[in-house]
Order: structure tokens, then sequence, then C-alpha cells
């Protein structure tokens, strides 16, 4: 099984949210439900220096964040339908509509906010890698919009060999809770998981 | 008040627990009138059914209800749940309904403590499926103390109150049942009480990205009307016990007191989920 993920490059991204939007209309999403979202996370404040005089340190970076069809994934082990699944051909992580309950509590024990629940057809939806797409030769609807060309979609493990591994950057939580197969490319402003130098600026749309 | 139905679910569900044990220890060492017991223990079922009520709300699409049953095979906390949940049902109901119809009383002495025992199960399976590593400020054994006073409080308040309604039917029985319900409460109280206060120190020195308590506008309000409901439910029983009364309606009100007190708790504890994500 080759599993499939994805490889965020911060230094890249703008914040333009050209790939939430056309994954929004690529999966018809109604409003509220955002299967990739792009997370501002900043920070910084006044410093002093010796002679009196301040600069400041302020700080700013995006992370584009969809499902991360981790492989450890707390949704798919949280489900009590088995609706919530990976599959064996990719690793991609897809609910089941037909089976879901709409308890909602994959959507509590994913630390990523990748399961959302629809409210037009009462179950749990999220990102599914395009895979539909993906089978056809052509890339998930997000990497393909990146006008910055920030993301990219592959092989986890060729992914890896190219850009190492680092996952831990912040808003995004410990990686090692489920293993996500994700790679952050990092930038100068990048913090790690656990700063608590920042926080998410535009909570409303994430 | 984000996860109003799952509130009364465990609550209700975690009460009819601790009800069920407190008549059950009632019976065992007291061996009081036959049918006053009978009628308690059904009152049991009365809080469980309203729980699985609740429990079904929470579902988006209820008609599907039985889904649930398939996350067994990959140990679902939740369908695990559920099943400690049938499995208490099940052997609680069939424990009344041996005493209703006055079914094999030997094996009756056997079933009754295996049912109290998959009370505890229950318990601890509920707790299991709120100790996520994802959320910090719930994947601790403060869940399971909590899950667990819960029925720890009510219950015993639950099956004086019952009792007490009975009283004339019970004589003597009464009184000793009364008093010693009255003492079990009060120690599980400051036992509540003191778990609480550690509690919420615990969240408060969480390294998360965000202070759990600085999260809720209300939640120092709330835990100290809790506090109050809760303290004042038990003592206005527990004095009435240890004067000897024997009204109903005053146990009622301490049991609903507390009851409330616990509903408001468990919604602080829902209000306070926080994903490893820094709120993602």
């Amino acid at each position: 099984m080759a599993q499939m993920g994805f490889y965020v490059d911060t230094s890249k991204c703008t914040g333009c949210k050209t790939c939430q939007l056309s994954c929004k209309d690529k999966n018809t999403l109604p409003v509220g439900v955002n299967w990739r979202r792009v997370y501002e996370y900043a920070g910084g404040d006044w410093v002093q220096h010796e002679d009196g005089t301040f600069s400041n340190d302020v700080f700013a970076y995006y992370v584009s964040v969809s499902c991360n069809h981790c492989a450890q994934p707390a949704c798919a082990k949280a489900c009590p339908t088995g609706a919530m699944h990976k599959r064996e051909e990719d690793g991609l992580v897809v609910v089941n509509d037909q089976v879901c309950v709409g308890c909602r509590y994959c959507e509590m024990a994913c630390p990523y906010g990748a399961p959302q629940f629809n409210p037009e057809k009462k179950v749990m939806s999220k990102c599914d890698g395009c895979y539909e797409r993906v089978a056809q030769g052509e890339q998930p609807v997000c990497v393909e919009s990146c006008p910055l060309r920030a993301l990219e979609f592959g092989p986890i493990d060729e992914l890896r060999a190219r850009y190492g591994s680092r996952a831990d950057v912040a808003p995004l939580p410990d990686p090692k809770l489920t293993d996500p197969s994700l790679i952050i490319g990092t930038c100068r402003n990048t913090r790690l998981t656990g700063d608590t130098t920042g926080k998410i600026e535009n909570p409303q749309e994430v | 008040m984000s996860q109003l139905s799952l509130v009364f679910f465990t609550v209700l569900a975690q009460s009819a627990v601790g009800l069920f044990i407190s008549l059950g220890l009632v019976e065992m060492l007291a061996r009081p009138n036959e049918q006053v017991m009978t009628r308690s223990f059904m009152a049991v079922f009365v809080l469980l059914a309203i729980g699985a009520i609740a429990s079904v709300t929470h579902l988006s699409q209820p008609l599907r209800m039985f889904n649930v049953m398939f996350g067994v095979a990959h140990a679902s906390p939740l369908s695990l749940e559920i099943v400690a949940l049938s499995l208490f049902g099940g052997a609680g109901v069939v424990y009344t309904a041996m005493r209703l119809f006055g079914i094999a009383p030997g094996l009756q002495k056997l079933v009754l403590p295996v049912a109290m025992v998959l009370g505890i199960v229950l318990i601890l399976a509920i707790a299991k499926v709120y100790t996520l590593a994802t959320v910090p400020t719930w994947n601790s054994n403060w869940t399971t103390f909590q899950f667990l006073m819960t029925a720890a409080v009510v219950g015993p308040l639950a099956a004086a109150a019952l009792l007490r309604f009975q009283s004339v039917d019970l004589g003597a029985v009464q009184v000793l049942a009364d008093k010693a319900l009255a003492t079990t409460v009060l120690m599980t109280m400051a036992i509540s009480l003191v778990g609480y206060v550690g509690y919420l120190f615990w969240l408060g020195q969480l390294p998360v990205a965000v202070n759990p308590l600085a999260m809720l506008s209300y939640g120092q309000m709330l835990a100290m009307v809790r506090m109050v409901l809760l303290v004042g439910g038990v003592l206005m029983f527990a004095v009435s016990a240890m004067r000897g009364g024997s009204c109903g309606y005053q146990a009622a009100t301490s049991f609903v007191m507390v009851l409330v007190s616990e509903f408001m708790g468990r919604a602080f504890f829902y209000d306070i989920y926080l994903s490893a994500g820094s709120g993602m």
C-alpha cells in the first residue's frame, strides 16, 4: 500500500485560500464546512534594546491543512460504525456516508479539525484526497489550483525523501499523536508545535 | 452547553448505576421489604431509559443507531460503551424481572452483584470514550474520577428518596437504611469536592496553548453554583436523616439539587473541550 500524503510549503503560501475555495467548489460544501483550511499563525511584540530603543519581532505565516490521512487516524479509531475508514489501496481516510450515524465522535478525536459535520446530509464529511481525480492521473483540486505551487500530493515516502519529515509546526499538534501523512516546508518565521508566542489570527475562518 | 444530549446521557446513566448499586447494597446488607425494593429497582431503568433516549438524540441519523455495533470489531470506545450499557441494562432488567416474578431466589443473589459490577464497567467504558490522547483537557484519570463520583453522590440520594416514599412498608429498616445512605453520601460528597478542586487545579496548569479556565466566561460562576447545590443538597438530606426524618419530598429535593449540580459539572466538562491542535 502506497500511503499518499501532502507537502505544504509555508515559505511559498501567501494565504490566498484558493486551495480552500477550489476544494469547497469542487465538493459543493455548505457554508461552514471547509475540508481544507488556511490557518494564519502570527505573533510578536515590541522588544526594548539596551540603548532604550524599541523594535518589533512580529511574525506571521500560513499553514494550509486538510485531512492528513494519518497512519494512526484518531478519527477512524474513534468511529463507532467503521464509516470513517482508511482505504487499503492508498491509505486515504474517507467516510462512508451511507453508514455514518453523525455522532461526531471523529470530530472530537481528530486534532486537525479534518472531519466536519455536513448539516445538509447530516453525516460527517472530510477531505478524501480527491481519490477519483487521482485515479485518473490528476492531482487533488487544491494542489492543482494553488497559484504559488505551495502544495504537493503523492506517495508520502517519496515526498519525505525529497522534503524531510517535519510536521511539528505551530499551530499543528504533536505529530506523534496520529502520525500524519503530512510534511511542512518551513519558512523563516516558522515556530514549532507547542509555541506560545503566536496564535491563530483567523479563528472565524477556519 | 454544546453537548446537552451527552450531558444528560452520561449523568443519567451514571446516576442509574449509582442508584442500582446503592439499592443493591441496601438489599444485601439490610434485606428490607421485597416489594418495596422491587419497585425501587424499577426506577433505575426509568433513569437509564431517559439517558438512552438522550444518547439517541445525539445522533444525526438516529435510524442508523444500530450501526454503532460495527465499531466493536476495531474496539471503538463508543461501541464498547454501548455494549457495556446493554450488559448493565440487561443484567439489571433480568435481576429486577427475577425479583418481580419470584424466579430462582438463590440465583438472584448471584445476578445482583454481577449487575452491580457491570454498572462500574459501564462507567469505566463511558470514561474511556473521553480519555482521548488528542484532547488534553479530557485525557486524564480526572475524567474517570468525575464519572464515578456522579454515581457515588446521586445514587445514594436517589435510593434514599425512593425508600422514604415507601417508608410505611419498610418499618425499622427505613431509619437504618436512611442513616447508612446519609453517611455514604456525606463521604462521597467530601471525596467529590476535594477531587473537583484538584481537577480545577490540574486544568489550570495544563501545558496547552489556551488556558482552559479562561475559555468559559461563566466557568467560575458555574463551579460555585455547582458546589453550593451539591453541598446544600447533600446536607439537607443528611441532617434530616441523622435526626430520624423520613420526608420523601425532602430527599427528592436533595436528589434533584445534586442531579442538577452534576448536570452543571458535566456541561462544564464538555465545554472545556480543547483539541491538541491549539483549538484547530
